[in-house]
């Protein structure tokens, strides 16, 4: 077996891969956001229904379907917006490159999870294994 | 048909604007710590060839640069991949700062190194010089 089968086998189980790890990297920012778990000084403890809050409960229920692969393009979608709202109003204003605003983690999950919302969930997720809609 | 799959036609040309948007963010990071540019960062005013730093910077400017115009994509992601794991369990003080990544600050690393593993597999898409290489030849 050379090597472009190798890959051509492998890359949609990569996706679920990458699917699985960029959802449990975005439930820690829901998780510290609604729960103080993980603790994070700067997210914890935000007050019910505030932006923070909405903003922490979008990445725990897109995080949770992310991450078994429950309608996936949908809650990749939703959360790919998210963060281009957060890169937009929270980093954005303070400089323009990424570097400075430190927002580099909100652009390149914005294009991950638009990636995913294109691609779908791979094999490994329950999308794969349910029943197709007709 | 469901309306994801309407999608689906798009998915090679998404991988390229992932591919590119990946590769300009971690060309930034090596430009960073080389040359103060697009933003100086006084941690690197000092950088040496042959330290950690240096090195990192190396890989992150010409491995940037290659994934961001999409020549020889697998390979370059394949050794920025590796660069991303080394920079996560390597930087000082990490595991003393908490085990999880949004606590040591290493979230970064881990989405990068994941997002360039999937590179290594699904290779560069339509809009790259690699697709052009193969095309003519």
């Amino acid at each position: 077996m050379n090597l472009d089968e190798i890959c051509t086998r492998w890359t949609p189980r990569l996706l679920s891969v990458l699917r699985i790890i960029a959802a449990l990297v975005i439930l820690q920012f829901g998780f510290t956001k609604l729960f103080g778990f993980p603790y994070y000084e700067a997210l914890s403890n935000q007050p019910v229904l505030s932006l923070y809050w909405c903003a922490g409960a979008i990445e725990t229920i897109g995080g949770l379907l992310l991450l078994i692969g429950l309608f996936t393009r949908a809650a990749a979608f939703v959360l790919s917006g998210e963060m281009a709202f957060a890169y937009f109003i929270d980093h954005a204003p303070h400089s323009l490159f990424p570097l400075q605003n430190e927002g580099s983690l909100a652009v390149l999950f914005c294009f991950v999870f638009l990636y995913i919302a294109a691609a779908g969930g791979g094999p490994w997720s329950i999308d794969a294994s349910r029943p197709r809609a007709a | 048909m469901a309306w994801e799959e309407k999608l689906d036609p798009y998915r090679p040309q998404m991988l390229s604007v992932l591919r590119i948007m990946a590769g300009l963010l971690f060309l930034s990071a090596g430009l960073q710590k080389w040359f103060a540019f697009p933003v100086a960062n006084p941690n690197f005013a000092n950088i040496t060839l042959f330290s950690m730093l240096g090195i990192a910077g190396v890989i992150e400017i010409i491995g940037g640069a290659l994934v961001t115009v999409g020549l020889f994509t697998r390979c370059a992601a394949f050794v920025m991949s590796g660069e991303m794991a080394v920079a996560y369990w390597y930087a000082s003080n990490r595991p003393a700062r908490g085990f999880m990544p949004i606590q040591n600050g290493g979230t970064l690393e881990v989405l990068f190194c994941f997002v360039f593993l999937y590179l290594v597999f699904a290779g560069s898409g339509p809009w790259s010089l690699d697709a052009l290489l193969r095309k003519r030849s």
